[in-house]
């Protein structure tokens, strides 16, 4: 089972920018856990949805899909503005293997 | 027969720069600004200044070599100034040599300053010294970088204490998220945001299993500390006087790589270092006796194993202490009080005395929101090189004759 | 007798998939598909002629004394150093002797076989008396073109001498023509090719068999008198045409390697010749023939030594190493064909002190640290002072190498910040078998593979190219030792003990051979006594497995009590305990056969039957479990048969013994549990002495103890983790058997018993074992018999909990959970703040969640991040459940319902809603 966590405008976007050889403007930081007992990895990329028009962000790092053993937790991060995003009501991730995971977002602004 | 350091040399100042990447000032500049505030602090002038000890590691990307980059920076007059270097241990090297000077009776005021500019590079991260780094090294030294390096230690510490990847990235992350805490409270750092346990810990991976939270940065910035005797000290009118408790340094002899017993988990140096230090500040408990630290946490592993190494820890035990909360700034041993190398990044040369400056700051009351209750004695840990070969300094400050 | 005394070949582990070149390039360059198959080798970023040079000479010299080598040439079309000699690097590498003699051969494909010949001359005219030969070449290639397909990179390497020849040198014949299929001038960096169709019909249609012909007729042979012809030729129809020419047939014509490897330019007569040396036998002639510019044949006949030739990678052993590449961009970046940008961290300067690889020339291209003679420890690098700290000792080392020994990695890391043409870039320090270590590039490895205590061996390898000053640095790098970890991956037993019972000859024969190879110490009880157990105390067949295991290497002791008395049982086991201090395995194999139909079945061979098989059980394992307990570790293994599980006239004693072994088993492994002692049973079905005549000879061939002992070695192992199971095995096949308890029926009640006609009629149920289950112990048996079971009509709908059980019912769920809010109590709902997920599965389901907080009721599709409780149904029964029609606690305690998470706050739910109407 995959458990997420959003972070728009993250603290961390200035220290990727600095540190992690100068990838800029990653302002959205979205955590991915896996709370099952199998190691599944996620792709890297998600649709936005239950908006305007679903949106597919490929843009996201690191690239090739993000692995993750029972327990694990790893964050992706992607440049998003934040009126964009407000627009949108779910967000779905796959696993390369298909499996579909779909969670709301934004729930708190009505 | 020799005494030690202990009480001989007081502190009358100190200064330090904001640390960052200063694209506003090259590293001339940076020493005037440090050294400015250290003179107006111990209430000197320039011209009462008698020798000077420079430390610069990077020279050939920084302000070059010799002494000069330091005596033109400042105008000294004509004054001795000696270049010191010994990798990340700069700062405490140049500071060593200062404090030597006045204990040895030859001088009676002495500047040790350190600095490094290393954004002048055109990229981020240190350089590959490629074949500068000697003749024979660059035919057969492995392809290394600090972060791989320093990694190795997690691997070998898991094995030996028999702790779980996930336990070492969970006390790696309370590391780096407390100096963050901490470093949120001072304006002189690079990066001044506090970020969460869990961001740390979900954060990409540089060389495995150290994460981009758990390394840290290149920036900028110079350090200085003044120093004198006791009695000058005091003629000058210091009440509360910081002295040097206890200053030693430990070199590997490459038995770590070359002889078959290291393991890999620990610095052999740190181990040997702090016990001489301890017996020449007159301390027997250290984790009672010292109220407040600087490690060099260029990695979270680093500073983890040092606690052991420091004797604070119990071997194998670190990680109960850290996720008890005993290092944060509200435990039994604040560690990295003013942010650390985490959040001021890494200018070589400067490190050292920057460590010293909060060790100062906090003694004299002056550390602003960061300021720990009434501390007493103040250990700071400056490491260079690699766990498998490395030069280790550590300093003691406290009240003097106390 | 001149001729070659030893061989090695080198081809990289990586090999590109043809078809990733066609995927590609073929919109560019369509034709070629034709040659785009199986794989061809290919240079890891560091490897290049003279690095796969030096590891073929290494092969080439296992088992070989290197000292004694007094020549060293080396042939290449692809030399890294046009100046500065190739041949004289390679004995630096290989720590060869300073008075020797070295020579670079190049300029022409054939350049490998000429120096062949020129090292056969030196031999044979006493100049020298034992030549190494090394050919290799890494050919540039432009993409998009068949050359890139039919090369490959390889290298091969030959020993030339008198002593030990194990192919000897018959003679050769060569021509020289300035034939210009192909050429290279001085500064290019590719070949410019003229039309195949030329070089094949001017060039090598003519020039290999005149010199093959050439070659018969001096040596008087005809092409019928050799065995294989070894000549490189990419176009396949001309290769058949050549042995047309020269007489040969298809098959004895060694394959040009074109799906495994590709053409290794100057290297490739060798590495064919090679390959056909590898599957020769005594009295074989091979010959071996390279064309360029002309042509060299030259014969050689297979000698006895070569049977004698200690084990080497050769040419098979290269191949079957391999890591198949399909991302052709790799080989382009790492042959430089496209230059990606490296970054200024890249440009860290490169300048190489001479005067320092002059001094340093023993350790930087020997790998050879030093040895103190003071304290005996070995160390990298040497210096002037011992790093040993406690010795010290100044000026005491002697050279010592380190480039044939195995290393195992202490730490390790993959980093993604150095500057790296594979990332991460992979190091670590490795420690020395038998002391030393350094912290060491790796190569040729994924990070995955790597680990605390891999076996590690140390490759030749470049590590920068200078490429304003063309200068190429070259040092030890350590890569995975593949076999040595297959090796330590097998299931061994070293350090343990074993019991076997009835080991004088079948089935225990096998085990104690078998476990003895793995490293076990072995007693070998046999009372040897004859099938029906009469006579015995024989001590020959015991002894004989004894001697059998000693001259394996193994230990083994051998012991003649009598399992079936209580002093026999003791004493096997107190063997045991004398000879090598402890009990860690017992398999209890011995038994002897008395058939007899029921009713002639007397006292005396009914008792002797289970005397032995059951009671020799008992007398064995009752000291040995003691043991056992105490050290918290043992495996016993129980011998049954098929006899005792499922009946065999005639064996009544048989199978009654065999069962309750089973029984036996049954309960021990209760009380062995917590001690880590697992007991299991074996149903052999094999050939020995007690199924001589009751089988068909030619089934009782196939029926060797070598088909099962496999399965009883795996339940004596640490890694087994099974207990109280039973298995089958015999022939191959292995199945395990097991004793299924039906669900049953409760009737009655308690004021009245059933009647016999109750048992009647529900007589089909109390035998249905459909559902039926495993239990581990009477006390779990007689719960379960206990437990009230599901009503009849419900169990052909049961659906297994969770997702995907849900029958074919397909129940629409979504108006339910639209329909939701509707039903919803505020009133009741104060202070309740819970989310719960619903997922239903089956094709009327879907996910919902239903959000409860500040006395209103939200129903949404999809997943909730952090649920309170999580509710799985199936379409069906979450269609009964909010009708009514199936009561939401039944549902729960018959598994149709799952909960996950807060299942106490789930009760909310009967508050808040209003019930089913």
């Amino acid at each position: 089972m995959l458990g997420i966590s959003i972070f728009m405008n993250t603290s961390m976007e200035e220290v990727i920018a600095f540190k992690c050889c100068a990838l800029p403007d990653q302002n959205l930081e979205i955590h991915l856990h896996n709370s099952g007992t199998e190691t599944i990895v996620v792709t890297s990329r998600f649709v936005l949805d239950n908006g305007p028009k679903p949106l597919t962000i490929t843009a996201v790092y690191p690239p090739g899909g993000i692995k993750l053993a029972p327990g694990q937790t790893a964050a992706i991060y992607t440049s998003m503005d934040e009126r964009v995003w407000a627009q949108y009501r779910s967000i779905s991730f796959e696993e390369q293997g298909g499996r579909l995971h779909n969670f709301a977002i934004n729930t708190n602004t009505g | 027969m020799a005494t030690g350091i202990r009480d001989k040399v007081a502190i009358i100042g100190m200064g330090c720069t904001r640390f960052g990447e200063r694209w506003d000032v090259g590293g001339e500049e940076l020493l005037v600004e440090a050294f400015e505030e250290a003179v107006a602090d111990a209430g000197i002038e320039k011209k009462d200044i008698q020798a000077a000890w420079f430390g610069t590691c990077l020279e050939e990307i920084n302000v070059g070599k010799s002494g000069l980059p330091l005596s033109t920076s400042l105008r000294l007059p004509n004054i001795p100034v000696t270049r010191t270097e010994n990798y990340c241990a700069t700062g405490t090297e140049a500071f060593r040599g200062a404090v030597y000077a006045v204990a040895s009776g030859a001088y009676d005021i002495c500047l040790a300053q350190g600095l490094e500019k290393l954004k002048d590079t055109g990229y981020g991260g240190l350089p590959n010294p490629g074949s500068n780094g000697g003749t024979l090294p660059w035919q057969w030294w492995p392809n290394l970088t600090a972060p791989g390096s320093f990694a190795q230690l997690a691997s070998a510490y898991g094995a030996k204490y028999k702790r779980s990847d996930a336990q070492i990235k969970d006390a790696m992350s309370h590391i780096s998220a407390k100096s963050h805490a901490n470093g949120a409270k001072n304006p002189k750092a690079h990066l001044r945001k506090v970020v969460s346990k869990d961001q740390i810990k979900a954060s990409p991976i540089i060389a495995h299993p150290l994460g981009l939270f758990d390394c840290c940065g290149v920036s900028d910035g110079s350090a200085c500390a003044i120093v004198t005797t006791p009695e000058i000290a005091k003629k000058l009118g210091k009440k509360d006087i910081i002295s040097v408790k206890a200053l030693q340094l430990a070199l590997s002899s490459g038995s770590e790589m070359a002889f078959d017993d290291w393991d890999g988990d620990h610095f052999v140096t740190t181990s040997i270092c702090s016990k001489r230090a301890y017996a020449e500040a007159g301390i027997t408990n250290p984790r009672e006796e010292i109220s407040m630290m600087e490690v060099h946490d260029c990695f979270s592993i680093t500073e983890l194993v040092t606690y052991e190494d420091l004797h604070i820890s119990p071997r194998g035990k670190a990680i109960d202490d850290i996720l008890s909360g005993f290092y944060d700034a509200d435990g039994g041993l604040p560690c990295q009080i003013d942010g650390g190398l985490k959040c001021f990044g890494h200018p070589i040369g400067a490190s050292g005395l920057r460590m010293l400056y909060e060790m100062y700051l906090q003694r004299q009351g002056k550390a602003g929101e960061r300021q720990l209750k009434d501390p007493k004695l103040g250990l700071t840990h400056n490491l260079g090189g690699f766990p498998f070969m490395n030069v280790c300094a550590i300093s003691i400050v406290g009240k003097l004759d106390a | 007798m001149v001729g070659i005394t030893s061989y090695g070949a080198y081809i990289p582990r990586m090999r590109l998939d043809r078809m990733s070149i066609f995927q590609a390039m073929g919109w560019f360059a369509p034709a070629i598909m034709v040659v785009a198959q199986g794989e061809r080798s290919m240079c890891y970023w560091d490897e290049d002629s003279l690095t796969m040079g030096v590891s073929a000479a290494q092969d080439c010299l296992k088992g070989m004394d290197k000292n004694k080598l007094d020549g060293a040439y080396f042939a290449s079309t692809t030399f890294p150093y046009a100046d500065r000699q190739n041949a004289g690097i390679i004995k630096a590498a290989l720590n060869l002797k300073d008075e020797i003699i070295s020579a670079d051969f190049t300029g022409s494909i054939r350049a490998g076989a000429s120096a062949v010949l020129a090292g056969i001359n030196a031999v044979a005219s006493g100049e020298r008396s034992n030549v190494l030969v090394a050919a290799a070449d890494k050919r540039e290639t432009r993409p998009a073109y068949f050359y890139e397909m039919w090369y490959g990179d390889g290298a091969g390497a030959l020993s030339l001498g008198k002593e030990n020849v194990i192919a000897e040198y018959l003679g050769s014949h060569t021509v020289t023509y300035d034939f210009v299929d192909h050429y290279r001038g001085g500064l290019n960096r590719f070949d410019y090719v003229w039309e195949e169709r030329w070089a094949r019909d001017e060039g090598y249609s003519k020039i290999y068999p005149e010199a093959i012909n050439g070659l018969l007729k001096k040596l008087n042979l005809s092409a019928k008198d050799v065995s294989k012809f070894a000549f490189p030729c990419i176009f396949k129809a001309e290769y058949k045409g050549i042995a047309k020419a020269i007489g040969a047939k298809p098959d004895q014509m060694v394959d040009n390697k074109h799906e495994v490897c590709g053409e290794c330019g100057t290297a490739h007569s060798l590495i064919m010749f090679i390959s056909a040396l590898e599957d020769a036998k005594p009295g074989d002639i091979i010959v071996m023939a390279a064309f360029g510019q002309g042509c060299d044949a030259m014969a050689f006949k297979v000698t006895e030594e070569i049977l004698k030739l200690a084990p080497r990678n050769g040419f098979a052993g290269c191949i079957a190493s391999k890591k198949i590449i399909d991302n052709y961009n790799k080989f382009l970046v790492w042959r430089q064909l496209i230059t990606p940008e490296m970054g200024i961290r890249a440009e860290a300067p490169t300048q190489t002190a001479m005067s320092t690889l002059w001094r340093k020339r023993k350790m930087i291209l020997g790998l050879v640290g030093g040895k103190c003679k003071e304290c005996g420890t070995p160390q990298f690098p040497r210096q002037d002072i011992c790093v040993n700290p406690d010795c010290g000792a100044h000026h005491s080392q002697e050279d010592y190498e380190f480039s044939h020994r195995t290393s195992y990695i202490k730490t390790f890391t993959g980093d993604l910040l150095s500057v790296s043409v594979d990332p991460p870039n992979k190091y670590g320090l490795i420690q020395f078998e038998g002391g030393g270590r350094y912290m060491c590039d790796f190569t040729d490895c994924d990070h995955e593979e790597l680990k605390v205590g891999l076996p590690m061996k140390m490759m030749f390898r470049r590590r920068y190219v200078d490429k304003e000053r063309g200068f190429t640095n070259y040092f030890w790098k350590a890569t995975p030792d593949r076999p040595k970890m297959a090796e330590l991956a097998k299931i061994r037993f070293d350090g343990r003990v074993a019991v076997i019972t009835g080991a004088g000859g079948g089935l225990g024969r096998v085990y104690a051979l078998e476990l003895a190879k793995r490293g076990c110490k072995v007693v070998v009880n046999d009372l040897g006594g004859s099938r029906d157990g009469s006579g015995g105390g024989d001590a020959t067949p015991a002894q004989k497995v004894v001697d059998e295991i000693k001259a394996l290497g193994g230990e083994a002791v051998a012991n003649y009590d009598n399992v079936a008395t209580k002093q026999g049982g003791e004493n096997i086991i107190k063997t045991a305990l004398d000879t090598f201090g402890t009990v860690d395995i017992l398999i209890n194999n011995a038994g002897i056969l008395r058939d007899k139909s029921f009713l002639k079945m007397e006292p005396e061979n009914w008792k002797a039957v289970l005397d032995v098989h059951l009671n020799g059980a008992y007398f064995v394992t009752k000291p040995a479990f003691e043991i056992m307990r105490e050290k918290g570790f043992g495996r016993i293994i129980m011998t049954s048969s098929a006899a005792g599980l499922y009946g065999n006239f005639g064996q009544t004693n048989y199978s009654a013994a065999k069962m309750a072994l089973v029984g036996l088993m049954n309960t021990l492994k209760l009380e062995g549990n917590k001690y880590n002692i697992k007991v299991n049973t074996l149903a052999p079905i094999a050939a020995s002495r007690l199924t001589e005549d009751i089988m068909p000879p030619d089934i009782f061939a196939k029926m060797k103890p070598e088909f099962v002992s496999p399965l009883v070695l795996y339940l004596a192992s640490e890694d087994c983790k099974a207990t109280g199971h039973i298995y089958n095995a015999g022939m191959g096949y292995f199945n395990r058997a097991a004793f299924v308890t039906g669900p049953g029926v409760q009737l009655g009640d308690p004021a009245n018993p059933p009647s016999i006609e109750d048992i009647a009629d529900s007589w089909a149920d109390i035998n249905d074992l459909d559902g039926g289950k495993e239990l581990n112990d009477a006390t779990a048996a007689l719960m379960d018999l206990a437990t009230p079971k599901a009503p009849k009509e419900d169990k052909p709908k049961a659906a297994a909990p969770a997702a995907g059980g849900g029958g074919g019912g397909g129940a629409n769920v979504a108006p339910i959970f639209d329909a939701m809010p509707a039903h919803f109590k505020p009133d009741a709902a104060a202070g309740v703040d819970v989310v719960f997920q619903y997922n239903i599965s089956g094709p009327g389901g879907g996910d919902w969640f239903v959000v409860i907080k500040d006395s209103a009721c939200k129903v949404e599709k999809g997943q909730h991040e952090k649920p309170t409780a999580t509710l799985q149904l199936s379409d069906e029964d979450c269609m009964n459940m909010f009708t009514g029609k199936l009561n939401p606690m039944t549902a729960f305690t018959s598994g149709k319902l799952v909960i996950k998470g807060d299942v106490m706050k789930t009760q909310i739910i009967e508050k808040v809603f209003e019930p089913p109407k």
